[in-house]
């Protein structure tokens, strides 16, 4: 029997409909700059560096995947979703910014989850209407 | 293990040759009446004793791989032998089915939860909602008739894109009998699918995403809406919702019986829905029946089932093959690799690919081990190689048998690229210089059968015993059902009920035993497959 890990589509590219005129991405990648996510998916699979970003878009609270891979927030930014990772401040902060534009500061790091392939996980520094 | 180098086997003389463990531990043997002389031998050598064997004048040690040929001609020393690594075998595995469906597989999961244990007239007297990515109705093992719904902007209820719905149905309820694929743990149960996941484009590797707490409200109110007994949901959240703490509460009041994932993130934080009081919140173990590394463990834990590798339906084939005259190997494709549907050449032995090498049109033999596999591949591309057939080394795996290969994340290939065993890549390597054929073909919407690991494919056992319980006591309560599981399961780890396992792997047999007699159920000791 060949065993198989559950492997999923990349999330950080998906649910990417919401997409505000003042939505935007820049990504901090081995001392390139990036600001569209295609571009920032093939630097960042070179680059073992903390990638550092900064984003603006609509935030998600209260969000489900499969298998609970998810940390509940996200924010749709420069054509995709990511997933956010947040203090019990910033989560404060989150819930009452739910639905609206908010900007992100932190760091960006990819991980493979157990069901979920692939996961864009940014733990936030700072969080900002 | 690597093979003992030219240099020390000729140290060694006419002695045994001796393998070079991967550990550096080996079990010495000191000769009749020179311990003392043999201990201070190996301290001399720079060993480390590990443990002594006092009954068998023996020591397991850590041991340079430079003092090995001295040691073995030491005159204190009777023999040194490789303490070889034991790992536990696993208490169950997948079957076939006996006659008259040779052809149908029995996962180990519906033996270790007794589904096979329970036979039932009664399968279709309760409904199972599942709240998942779809549900694949072109799948053979998968059955018709099934009533439906979809949460807003989750596409179509009967395309599954990433599979996940249609796995866990197979689990639930795949067919029995139809001498191919795999059983369910209920066969002849009710489904309603509620799809809340997924973008209808099934391709290789697609996707799920994310719904939202309000989508799986709405699903809840559409499952009861149609009359669900019972609601199975391989998902979750890390943010508790009133609204939805209330909803599965009503549900729960209202007769449903609510069951959900615990949870893949390998911590003690709480999911939801699993984390609600009126869900059951179910853990993954794995063939040993040890909890599976991933599965979250907190209080909310309350059962435990099957939870990696279990084998269930997909809606797709992934074909992965080699063959030659004479032979051939059947493996996975290497993620981000490309695809054939059918490409020929002679083979050539790459050995482990470090370089490309003159490989021009040919099909490159690739031995897994010191480089990546992106490496590999990217040797193979740059020598002009048509595809590699990366085959596995590592003989401590109990089969060696084919592995799960990726070039990352990231990256690609437009080379194909598929993984095989130990043994079928010595045999295609003592064929090189003839034609393979390689195939790596990705077909959407068939019937396939992959072993997939999470929490979410424990979920669905639960779900499918419960509902097999209920179908031998249909009047009884969704309350007197979850009293029924939890009183029965087999309790693993502490007493009671602990973090990990909940009260335990949940037991179809034992719990409508444990209900009385039932006019619609048999319950034997022997498995009705």
């Amino acid at each position: 029997m060949r065993v198989a890990t559950f492997l999923l589509g990349c999330l950080a590219l998906s649910l990417a409909a919401a997409n505000p005129a003042d939505d935007f991405l820049v990504a901090h990648v081995c001392g390139r700059v990036v600001k569209d996510v295609s571009s920032l998916e093939s630097a960042a699979a070179g680059c073992a560096e903390a990638i550092d970003v900064t984003m603006r878009g609509v935030l998600k609270t209260g969000v489900m995947a499969i298998g609970a891979e998810t940390t509940g927030v996200t924010i749709t930014a420069g054509g995709a979703t990511w997933e956010l990772e947040l203090d019990e401040r910033q989560s404060e902060t989150a819930a009452s910014r739910a639905g609206k534009p908010v900007t992100i500061e932190g760091s960006l790091r990819y991980r493979r989850g157990v069901e979920v392939k692939r996961r864009a996980i940014v733990k936030v520094r700072r969080i900002t209407p | 293990m690597k093979l003992l180098s030219v240099a020390v086997a000729l140290a060694l003389g006419a002695l045994p040759a001796l393998a070079l463990a991967d550990n550096g531990r080996y079990i010495v043997k000191f000769t009749e009446g020179h311990g003392q002389a043999g201990a201070a031998a190996l301290h001399a050598a720079g060993a480390n004793v590990v443990l002594e064997l006092a009954p068998q004048n023996a020591v397991a040690a850590r041991i340079p791989d430079h003092a090995l040929p001295g040691l073995q001609h030491n005159p204190n020393i009777e023999y040194i032998e490789e303490d070889a690594i034991r790992e536990p075998m696993a208490l169950w595995s997948d079957r076939t089915r006996t006659s008259p469906n040779a052809n149908e597989t029995v996962p180990y999961g519906i033996q270790m939860v007794q589904a096979d244990l329970v036979t039932s007239t009664n399968e279709g007297a309760k409904k199972i909602c599942i709240i998942d990515s779809g549900y694949s109705d072109q799948h053979v093992d998968l059955k018709d008739g099934v009533t439906h719904a979809t949460t807003s902007g989750a596409g179509t209820w009967n395309k599954d894109s990433c599979g996940h719905g249609s796995h866990v149905a197979g689990t639930i309820s795949a067919t029995a009998g139809n001498n191919t694929g795999v059983v369910g743990v209920i066969p002849g149960v009710q489904l309603y699918i509620v799809k809340v996941f997924g973008d209808d484009n099934l391709v290789d590797g697609g996707n799920c995403a994310w719904t939202y707490s309000s989508n799986l409200v709405s699903a809840l109110n559409l499952c009861t809406a149609a009359g669900a007994n019972i609601t199975s949901m391989s998902l979750g959240g890390s943010v508790k919702s009133r609204t939805e703490d209330n909803a599965f509460a009503s549900a729960y009041k209202n007769g449903v019986l609510n069951v959900a994932a615990a949870g893949n993130a390998g911590n003690k934080t709480t999911s939801y829905p699993a984390g609600y009081a009126s869900v059951i919140s179910v853990a993954a173990v794995d063939a040993n029946e040890t909890v599976a590394s991933f599965s979250q463990q907190n209080r909310d834990v309350e059962l435990a089932a099957p939870g990696v590798g279990v084998l269930s339906t997909v809606p797709w084939t992934d074909t992965d093959t080699l063959s030659y005259s004479g032979g051939g190997a059947s493996g996975g494709h290497v993620e981000f690799s490309g695809r054939t549907a059918g490409l020929s050449a002679p083979m050539v032995d790459g050995a482990q690919c470090t370089a490309a090498g003159a490989w021009s049109g040919k099909v490159v033999l690739c031995q897994r081990g010191t480089n990546s596999f992106l490496e590999k591949v990217n040797n193979v591309t740059a020598g002009g190689g048509l595809a590699a057939v990366i085959y596995n080394n590592v003989t401590s795996d109990a089969t060696c048998g084919d592995f799960l290969g990726t070039l990352g994340d990231g990256n690609s290939s437009p080379t194909p690229a598929i993984s095989v065993s130990c043994d079928e890549g010595a045999a295609a390597v003592a064929k090189a210089g003839n034609a393979g054929t390689v195939v790596s073909l990705f077909n959407a919407n068939s019937s396939g059968y992959e072993a997939w690991d999470g929490t979410s494919m424990a979920t669905p056992h639960v779900s499918g015993v419960a509902a097999l319980v209920w179908s031998c006591f249909p009047t009884l309560k969704n309350t007197d059902i979850r009293t029924a599981l939890t009183n029965t399961a087999r309790n693993l780890g502490a007493a009671g009920r602990d973090v990990a396992y909940g009260y335990g792997v949940v037991q179809a047999a034992a719990a409508v035993t444990s209900l009385g007699t039932s006019s619609f159920c048999s319950v034997s000791s022997s498995s009705k497959y």
